[in-house]
């Protein structure tokens, strides 16, 4: 059966108040007083750490960071340490994810999928790698594996938040002041760095909602307020 | 009455699942649906919730142990 649930995209906001937000969506759905919803921004450059974080990881101090415009703040979600900043698409699915999927594992799969399935769109080819979460491509001028998209997620109440962050045309050199998710040997690109004309960050988000629907059999419309 | 606080079924097929911390101590009373533990594996965090009204008697992992779906991890009697 077609499930119904909404979308609200906060634009280019800081992570903090995003997350603000988020938490009270949350709640809201664990309350079951709103319907399920994908919540899309973007944000202004930080450092997240999440659950698994290693120190090790992050290879600037936090005066370096703080000259280069870079904050730094610690989540609620699963993973080591990732990078967010202005030209990533963040997609936080706030789902009673059991109606959709059987596993939490099973939902980071799917997840997985609607990345690759969002980067075909744009003619690239996106793969996982065993053992290692997120999305990956080979970045066309380098000919290296790289990670185009991040995954951590966390699930509280049986509802979902936190989620992905698709790297659409990101300064990739902000990502040199970690190493991200602690995986040391490979790098990180974009949409961009693989050649493609990135789409805007709404294309991108509108895209997502397409591929999500048609991995959940839902329908997605708009919230109009937070 | 003794319930027991296990790790949920919805975690199945994680490679490893590792409690990060109690939020709770021996003693305290909860609530049924309180988040009283965190688990994580590579990618998701998940929390624990209560599944009764009580008074948390035991604690049988320490956070950093390994565990896996359906295990045991403490009692609470109520």
């Amino acid at each position: 059966m077609t499930k119904a649930l909404n979308w609200l995209d906060l634009g280019l906001i800081s992570y903090d108040e995003a997350f603000t937000i988020q938490e009270n969506l949350h709640h809201q759905c664990v309350q079951k007083n709103i319907h399920d919803i994908l919540l899309f921004q973007e944000c202004y450059p930080i450092i997240t750490l999440g659950r698994n974080s290693h120190e090790k990881n992050l290879l600037y101090s936090n005066e370096e960071l703080k000259l280069m415009g870079i904050k730094i703040t610690t989540v609620s979600r699963g993973g080591d340490i990732s990078y967010h900043g202005n030209g990533q698409l963040i997609v936080s699915p706030i789902l009673h994810f059991n109606t959709y999927i059987d596993t939490a594992h099973h939902y980071v799969r799917c997840l997985e999928q609607i990345i690759i399935n969002l980067l075909e769109t744009y003619s690239i080819k996106g793969f996982r790698i065993k053992g290692r979460s997120g999305v990956w491509v080979i970045e066309p001028h380098t000919d290296e594996e790289k990670k185009i998209a991040a995954i951590g997620i966390a699930i509280s109440h049986q509802v979902t938040f936190h989620g992905i962050s698709i790297n659409i045309n990101p300064n990739l050199n902000h990502f040199s002041t970690i190493i991200p998710c602690g995986i040391h040997d490979k790098g990180v690109t974009s949409i961009k760095a693989c050649g493609i004309l990135p789409p805007s960050i709404k294309a991108a988000r509108n895209q997502f909602i397409l591929c999500f629907n048609e991995m959940f059999d839902t329908v997605t419309t708009r919230k109009s307020t937070t | 009455m003794k319930h027991e606080i296990i790790i949920p079924e919805f975690a199945e097929g994680a490679e490893e699942i590792n409690i990060r911390q109690w939020m709770v101590a021996i003693g305290d009373p909860i609530k049924k649906g309180d988040n009283i533990a965190e688990a994580a594996t590579d990618k998701i965090a998940i929390y624990i919730e209560s599944p009764s009204n009580g008074i948390l008697r035991s604690i049988l992992v320490d956070e950093g142990d390994r565990v896996t779906v359906g295990q045991i991890i403490g009692e609470i009697e109520g």
